[in-house]
């Protein structure tokens, strides 16, 4: 069929254009998002984010609560990647206390964020299927992230905001089936994974519409400040766990997902190998893990944070999250800065889909992967 | 009894020599005819939706690893029944500014479209609520007056959404009906003739998708794709777009309207299938193989309306089947494929289905 | 000819698609739907389950193992539990009169439990606990009937099924089975 590409030419000068609102409650959003959509036809001229519908003051939050305690909080800001932001904010605490994380915890710490990695994935194959009009998708993207959120279940009590880490470690240590139920699952995912290929990948219409849709250059996302698969699709080899590794990264032989197109079939393509590499990142952590340990350092009861000023970051689902952290003696921050992934992978948004279509939004928002609440925090 | 169910035309009969006999005057019996013809249409006409709906829901849930409707009644047989006394009991909102008129009459357009194709098919001999010798052109004009409807509901609405839902709706379904046209033209030829009566029985020696060679198969591809795009129907939805438009050209519609709307979308689809089947599968002819006389004998167990309907839910599981697997074509790739692909392929065949009947190179002639 | 082979390729994608779906359709086996309030009798749910926090009952003498020593008050976020606590003028220990817990707020964070060094506090399976009347998301742990807390293991094992809400408590529409 044909080759994607933007309108070539400005329409006609007697095109009137018109806007249309696609306002915060919409399918295909994924969340809160108000973009007002300037239209000449089917052809969309420019776009305008509208933020704040999910604003919930997480970082003005964050001055009125401890140090521990706020990490109940860091599970709400991109709840599909609630474990690696929960580990974010403990790494800069720790890093502020100087306190050292026992080994176990920190293999548990790395099984915990990939697994979620390969979930926020899961959620986000369904819903792309899902906004591309495929309906199935989702169902099967679901049905795999019911065995990771059966496996945190037990093990954290809870399916979606876990607050399972601590300073200093994890809460406790996994139960004793974790190691069992996370093998059994990669051996499940890895052929699903082909499954996922027969359904949207290997199908014609998929690969029309993704194919040099929405291409985002290596320049473009630079200064933007994309970081995460979008960055990676075009062509720059970024990765929080490789350029600044944190925890047990270093100890972890696994390749970094790198495409050059920068289109929304190359981000798509990415998103799949990472989940690929992160069931070889699970097999290892299992492996490697000490069998008994030590799940949690030992911090004094009221966690002051010393004065100055701290910064974690590690790899989302989404991208890069960091954590600034000033601390001034009070066991509460002063102030909390998150660096949050998808505000700055959606300030790209509009400038790509200038000349695109109506659907062809659809599809460059839905591989950019954006979460509201991550967002607007 | 039994008698009715293999020649219901024995049951008509039947009836219109009671009714005959309590009326007397011809015109009142067939004025009373014509009415228990509307009235048994309009009752089938609920039926199917209903059904229908049903079984997109369990197929659609079945697909997707989970059960469909399972609460109301035993496995949720009673679903569309809820759902239907729901809306009927919904409120109407009609938006301030929406044109009042055409707001109105967009569901009916749409309702009447497909009601009034309904009566063409043939479901078994001689059962046919309207008896036409151009049946199969009346029905494609009429299918075609849906359009109207779609555009009317996007324009009265007064909104943006709905406008776009109802303009991609007019390029793609008047484009399609060019595709779907010359495929059924390609039967047309080796039938020769248009009244669906007379193309079922021209296929009694064999249905026309394997006894015109290669010709008869890419027609009835042709026409499954063009008649899947004239339903609106995933691959072909991005008139709904349900993940963009939220619901395109019915957005604005709540209750009643909406369920016109939703009802003749599933009436549509049951009749693509039904002209589908009746063209290209034989329609109510059982499978034949010519000499063997009891193997014919053991298929003509089979009342010809089972098999008419059979042959109508396989094809509607295949249009489902679409539905449920395959992900949606922006509408410039759609318009692309169709007028660079669709039609093109669709003229050769005709052009191939003209040379094989004049050389008379097709089966069982 | 590039356009045949791109053609039949792409046919064959989208009928490997169709398989892939006809394959879980043919097969009702394989459905993964759970026919909730039906199978209340056997829905198990891990120990570690994060619900509504319980008060945990010492199984010899049958009185509530929280000395109020408020560690629980301090570590909750945002202020779902408040004490009330007297001297027992026996003993002369502080003693646990009432402990109002704060449902609508709480977020189920479990840093209660975390910070309780006498064990007396757990995190139930319950996850029922839809109310008519917001009021009666308030509840004191530590009354007569309070919701939940039998006398029974500590946390980290199945627990027998609660009894019905009564006393403070306006009855509850079913009786919310704990896990088996």
């Amino acid at each position: 069929m044909t080759q994607s590409q933007p309108d070539p030419a400005p329409p006609a000068p007697d095109y009137e254009d018109y806007f249309i609102n696609m306002g915060p409650q919409h399918p295909s959003t994924h969340g809160v998002l108000r973009l007002i959509v300037k239209l000449a036809g089917e052809t969309v001229l420019g776009i305008t984010p509208h933020l704040g519908f999910v604003h919930r003051g997480i970082e003005k939050m964050a001055e009125a609560q401890t140090a521990v305690q706020f990490t109940h909080l860091t599970d709400r800001l991109d709840y599909l990647s609630a474990h690696i932001n929960n580990w974010a904010w403990v790494m800069a605490v720790e890093q502020a206390l100087g306190v050292e994380v026992p080994e176990r915890a920190e293999y548990i710490r790395i099984l915990m964020a990939e697994l979620t990695r390969i979930a926020s994935h899961q959620l986000w194959w369904g819903v792309f299927g899902m906004d591309m009009g495929a309906f199935t998708p989702f169902l099967y993207g679901f049905r795999d992230r019911e065995k990771i959120n059966d496996i945190f279940e037990k093990t954290c009590g809870a399916r979606l905001t876990m607050n399972y880490m601590r300073v200093g470690g994890v809460v406790q240590d996994v139960e004793k089936d974790f190691v069992s139920d996370t093998r059994a699952f990669v051996a499940y995912f890895r052929p699903i994974l082909d499954e996922y290929d027969t359904l949207l990948s290997g199908n014609i219409i998929i690969q029309e519409r993704t194919k040099g849709v929405g291409i985002l250059s290596a320049a473009q996302a630079k200064s933007y400040g994309c970081t995460g698969p979008a960055l990676r699709a075009s062509g720059v080899n970024y990765d929080v766990r490789k350029n600044h590794p944190y925890g047990l990264y270093p100890r972890m032989d696994f390749q970094t997902a790198v495409a050059t197109e920068g289109d929304s079939w190359a981000r798509y393509q990415v998103r799949l190998e990472e989940m690929r590499q992160s069931l070889r990142i699970i097999e290892q952590a299992l492996d490697q893990m000490p069998p008994a340990g030590p799940v949690r350092a030992k911090v004094p009861s009221v966690i002051r944070i010393p004065p100055g000023r701290y910064l974690s970051r590690a790899e989302a689902a989404r991208g890069e999250i960091a954590f600034f952290l000033v601390g001034d003696g009070k066991p509460t921050p002063y102030r909390v800065k998150i660096r949050s992934p998808g505000f700055s992978n959606l300030a790209a948004i509009p400038e790509i889909v200038k000349g695109w279509r109506v659907a062809d939004m659809v599809t460059v928002l839905s591989t950019f992967d954006v979460v509201m609440p991550d967002i607007d925090r | 009894m039994g008698n009715w169910i293999y020649h219901p035309d024995k049951f008509v009969a039947a009836l219109t020599e009671w009714l005959q006999q309590i009326l007397g005057h011809p015109l009142a019996v067939e004025l009373a005819k014509m009415a228990i013809g509307a009235a048994a249409l309009a009752g089938f006409v609920s039926v199917l939706a209903m059904a229908l709906i049903y079984v997109e829901r369990k197929v659609a849930g079945h697909m997707q690893q989970r059960l469909g409707p399972m609460r109301v009644g035993p496995h949720g047989i009673l679903q569309t029944v809820a759902d239907s006394l729901k809306l009927l009991a919904k409120e109407e909102i009609t938006p301030a500014d929406a044109d009042q008129f055409i707001y109105n009459l967009a569901p009916l357009v749409c309702f009447v479209a497909s009601f009034v194709s309904l009566s063409f098919i043939p479901f078994a001999p001689r059962i046919q609520a309207v008896n036409f010798n151009v049946g199969l052109l009346f029905l494609l004009g009429v299918s075609a007056v849906g359009v109207l409807g779609v555009l009317a509901a996007g324009w009265s609405s007064n909104n943006k959404w709905s406008l776009l839902g109802a303009m991609r709706a007019g390029a793609q379904i008047l484009s399609y009906e060019l595709s779907a046209t010359l495929a059924l033209l390609s039967v047309v030829l080796f039938a020769g003739s248009v009244d669906f009566a007379q193309i079922v029985e021209s296929q009694r020696a064999g249905w026309w998708i394997w006894r015109a060679p290669v010709v008869g198969l890419v027609a009835f591809v042709i026409y499954t794709i063009s008649s899947t795009a004239e339903c609106n129907r995933t691959p072909f939805d991005i008139v709904e777009g349900e993940s963009e438009l939220t619901a395109g050209f019915h957005t604005e519609y709540s209750a009643m309207k909406f369920a016109m709307f939703f009802l003749s979308e599933f009436v549509n689809i049951f009749i693509v299938c039904a002209v589908s089947a009746t063209v290209f599968l034989g329609g109510w002819m059982p499978f034949h193989v010519g000499g063997f006389a009891g193997l014919n004998r053991c298929f003509d167990l089979l009342p010809p309306w089972a098999w008419f309907f059979g042959k109508v839910s396989a094809l509607v599981f295949v249009v489902m089947w679409f539905r449920w697997t395959f992900p949606r074509l922006r509408v410039d790739q759609l318009m692309h494929f169709e007028w660079k692909y669709l039609m093109p392929l669709a003229l050769t065949n005709l052009a191939a289905g003209a040379v094989l009947v004049t050389a008379g190179l097709y089966l069982f002639r | 000819m590039n356009i045949f082979r791109k053609t039949i390729h792409g046919i064959k994608g989208l009928l490997s698609g169709m398989r892939l779906t006809f394959h879980y359709f043919s097969r009702p086996g394989l459905v993964i739907t759970q026919q909730y309030p039906e199978n209340r009798e056997t829905l198990e749910l891990p120990p570690r389950s994060r619900g509504r926090i319980e008060l945990v009952k010492d199984p010899q003498t049958g009185h509530f193992l929280c000395t109020a020593c408020g560690l629980c008050l301090k570590a909750c976020p945002n202020n779902s539990i408040a004490l009330e606590k007297t001297r027992d003028p026996a003993t002369k220990k502080m003693r646990l009169v009432k402990y109002e817990y704060r449902f609508d707020r709480c977020t189920l964070c479990g840093f209660c439990v975390d910070a309780c060094r006498f064990e007396a506090l757990r995190m139930g399976a319950h996850f029922e606990n839809a109310v008519y009347d917001r009021n009666e998301l308030t509840q004191d742990l530590a009354g007569d009937s309070p919701p939940g807390a039998a006398p029974g293991p500590a946390a980290g094992q199945s627990q027998p099924p609660a009894p019905p809400a009564t006393g403070d408590q306006p009855a509850a529409p079913e009786p919310p089975k704990g896990p088996p």
